[in-house]
């Protein structure tokens, strides 16, 4: 285990690895998550207090989940950069700040298209939302560190160091947020209480797995980006293509 | 001896030197020459030990080192008597000898940007005697200096080497020339050993010479005293230093504050006049000015000491990074922070807030902007790095910021309400002590990193 794991991290094998998965996996996402949409659409029940609006969330919930694990994701690679300074570690922790970001993006805006038909209005001071919104910033501000630095050397250590402090700070965040929000008023989220039938269940795992595809092809192909752009001067490089 | 085994320089990705082995004994002089480009001063830092070499290793580190960079290498602000004095532990009278030696009598008490350049490294080599490091590296040492100028540096060196030190020098003039060119002045029995170091990428010629000239040894400075001279700098000179600086630019200490005023008693021409409004918004609208001023404040921080050189100092004496970090957010908080706290309560009757709650905002901002300070120490040092601190430091800073913010204001809205805050005051008291526990150490590595 750890050995594949060593290997993996010498980047002309990631390099190889990557090439061959990337778009794959980048299909298979987008295969998953049509066939996810067109059966969410066509046949899973319509709820029966929100109506057909409530479909956003074939879309909304796997990129909520996927915004925040992508920050896992990203926390994982810094530690392992800030333990092994391995490149590629550097690269995919890099590589998944912008994906995160979009998820992030669009876990905000199917959020608020939902909000606005079923709680009146697109933005409410709720403690998902600000936390999710304050994700958001954090991955710019990630995102910022990354391309301000000239010294890509010095990036990746000061990404790192970053991207593990700002992982401390979130849950110290989310707690402040519950707290601003129930000193204003509470907001329940309702619809999650009810029973799920089978199919928005079945629709929904075939959405999360194709969105979950989807973001692993896309991070890779940046990552093989970023790689090639790093090791330019390397000989493996030359070789390979 | 300094031993360099396998050592690899780069800059930039670009491999500059190559496994360079060499055995320098002690007693001399190590001249490395070459072109411009050729990674001189790349090898001199890592032999300094500001870069770290990416591959190969030396054992600089134990010497007690004194690194005399092109230009600067010390706050511009503080005096030649200030600079020193924070090189030895001795008495006051050691820095008043060697700056006499030095010529710099005149100018001990002013601040030292009013020194021409040759003057500037005159005061550096008077660092060197008055700290007694064995480990002199000095880049381009003749440059500036006048004949008398050179005749003490050349003699300096010739101290170290004496009395068992190292000098390791960057220049494209050979010392042999040097002697040569000023052959009027009394060298007297001066006896030198060489080796040199002609730095071309991937290939480099090691050669070795005795330079001498009859002389007795006039002494510059006395390694004989065994004593250990040079010192590392703790907290409180740390402390004692940024006091220093900030007592030269008082004057500038007091805008953020006046700015801070103004941006408060500007916000009710936008947001209206009715006590209602203003009271109600108040808490935030403080805090959110107080954390806006204090990241305009603090943008540059590090700046100047990276610029003019201190934080290269820094490593090359092994002092602790981390009591430096420490010394800058307290001093930060002293002197941004506290003051915006005080001002607020006299401030916050604009926003028609009772005295007692008053009171609490000034309390609250007084513990929330240690964190506030704390933050923004740590997202300077990263500043450095960037090609735009100030928008590195703002949009790093806010979000990492809400929870304070949150906080804080609810603390004046509580109060408001009527609700006890004793909790909320906890809870800003405990995210500054945990926080001065955790940021400190990340903000010396960056430091640390961006001096690479």
């Amino acid at each position: 285990m750890f050995r594949t794991f060593l290997r993996i991290s010498s980047p002309p094998v990631f390099y190889k690895f990557a090439s061959k998965v990337a778009v794959p996996l980048w299909i298979t996402g987008l295969v998953f998550f049509l066939i996810g949409t067109i059966y969410a659409i066509f046949f899973t029940p319509v709820d029966a207090q929100q109506g057909e609006v409530y479909r956003v969330l074939y879309v909304h919930v796997p990129s909520a989940w996927l915004s925040m694990f992508i920050y896992v994701v990203a926390f994982f690679y810094a530690t392992i950069y800030w333990v092994w300074r391995t490149d590629v570690s550097a690269v995919m922790l890099r590589a998944s700040l912008p994906t995160g970001a979009l998820m992030t993006v669009v876990a905000l805006v199917t959020g608020s298209l939902w909000g606005k038909p079923t709680w009146g209005t697109y933005w409410v001071w709720d403690a998902r939302l600000t936390t999710e919104l304050v994700l958001l910033f954090i991955y710019l501000g990630l995102i910022a560190v990354g391309n301000l630095i000239d010294d890509s050397s010095k990036t990746d250590k000061a990404l790192a160091l970053i991207t593990l402090f700002g992982f401390v700070n979130i849950p110290l965040i989310y707690f402040s947020v519950i707290f601003f929000n129930t000193l204003h008023q509470g907001f329940s989220l309702g619809a999650t209480n009810a029973e799920m039938a089978f199919e928005i269940k079945l629709a929904l795992f075939i959405c999360t797995i194709g969105a979950w595809f989807l973001c692993s092809g896309n991070i890779l192909l940046r990552a093989k980006t970023l790689l090639i752009d790093r090791e330019a001067d390397s000989l493996w490089l030359k070789s390979t293509s | 001896m300094l031993t360099i085994s396998n050592l690899t320089v780069k800059r930039n990705r670009r491999i500059l030197l190559k496994s360079l082995n060499l055995n320098i004994p002690s007693g001399v002089v190590f001249e490395v020459y070459g072109p411009n480009g050729s990674g001189k001063t790349s090898l001199l830092r890592t032999l300094a030990g500001i870069s770290s070499p990416s591959s190969g290793k030396t054992n600089s580190n134990i010497f007690t080192r004194f690194y005399i960079p092109t230009t600067g290498g010390f706050r511009e602000e503080l005096t030649p008597t200030e600079i020193l004095g924070s090189f030895t532990s001795n008495k006051r009278n050691l820095v008043e000898k060697s700056l006499a030696r030095f010529k710099l009598t005149k100018e001990k008490d002013q601040p030292s940007d009013t020194l021409s350049d040759g003057q500037k490294k005159r005061m550096m080599l008077a660092g060197v005697s008055v700290s007694k490091d064995t480990l002199l590296v000095i880049d381009e040492p003749f440059n500036g200096l006048d004949s008398k100028g050179v005749f003490l540096t050349v003699k300096l060196f010739q101290n170290i080497c004496n009395s068992g030190g190292i000098v390791i020098l960057a220049t494209h003039h050979p010392l042999e020339k040097i002697l040569k060119d000023n052959s009027t002045l009394e060298w007297e029995n001066f006896k030198i050993k060489t080796i040199s170091i002609s730095t071309h990428p991937e290939k480099f010629e090691i050669s070795q010479k005795d330079i001498a000239n009859n002389s007795t040894v006039q002494q510059l400075y006395d390694f004989c005293d065994d004593k250990k001279n040079s010192k590392t700098l703790t907290l409180i000179d740390f402390l004692k230093r940024e006091l220093q600086i900030a007592k030269r630019e008082f004057s500038d200490l007091g805008w953020p504050i006046i700015l801070y005023s103004m941006i408060l008693s500007v916000i009710p021409f936008g947001i209206g006049y009715q006590k209602e409004l203003l009271k109600e918004s108040a808490g935030g609208l403080f805090w959110i000015v107080s954390v806006l001023v204090m990241i305009f404040a603090s943008s540059r921080l590090f700046e100047l000491e990276y610029k003019q050189g201190f934080l290269d100092q820094l490593l090359v004496r092994q002092d602790s990074l981390l009591a430096y970090s420490w010394s800058k957010f307290i001093i930060n908080w002293i002197v941004i922070g506290i003051p915006i706290a005080i001002i607020s309560i006299p401030l916050s009757i604009l926003y028609k807030l009772p005295f007692d709650i008053s009171l609490s905002l000034g309390l609250s901002l007084f513990v929330g902007t240690l964190t506030i300070s704390l933050i923004l120490t740590l997202f300077s040092a990263l500043g450095i790095m960037a090609r735009q601190a100030q928008m590195v430091i703002s949009l790093l800073s806010l979000p990492i910021l809400v929870p304070i913010i949150i906080f804080g204001s609810a603390i004046v809205r509580g109060r408001l309400d009527g609700v006890a805050v004793d909790n909320l005051f906890v809870l800003l008291v405990a995210i500054s002590f945990f926080g001065s526990l955790i940021v400190p150490p990340i903000c010396s590595k960056l430091i640390d990193l961006a001096t690479d």
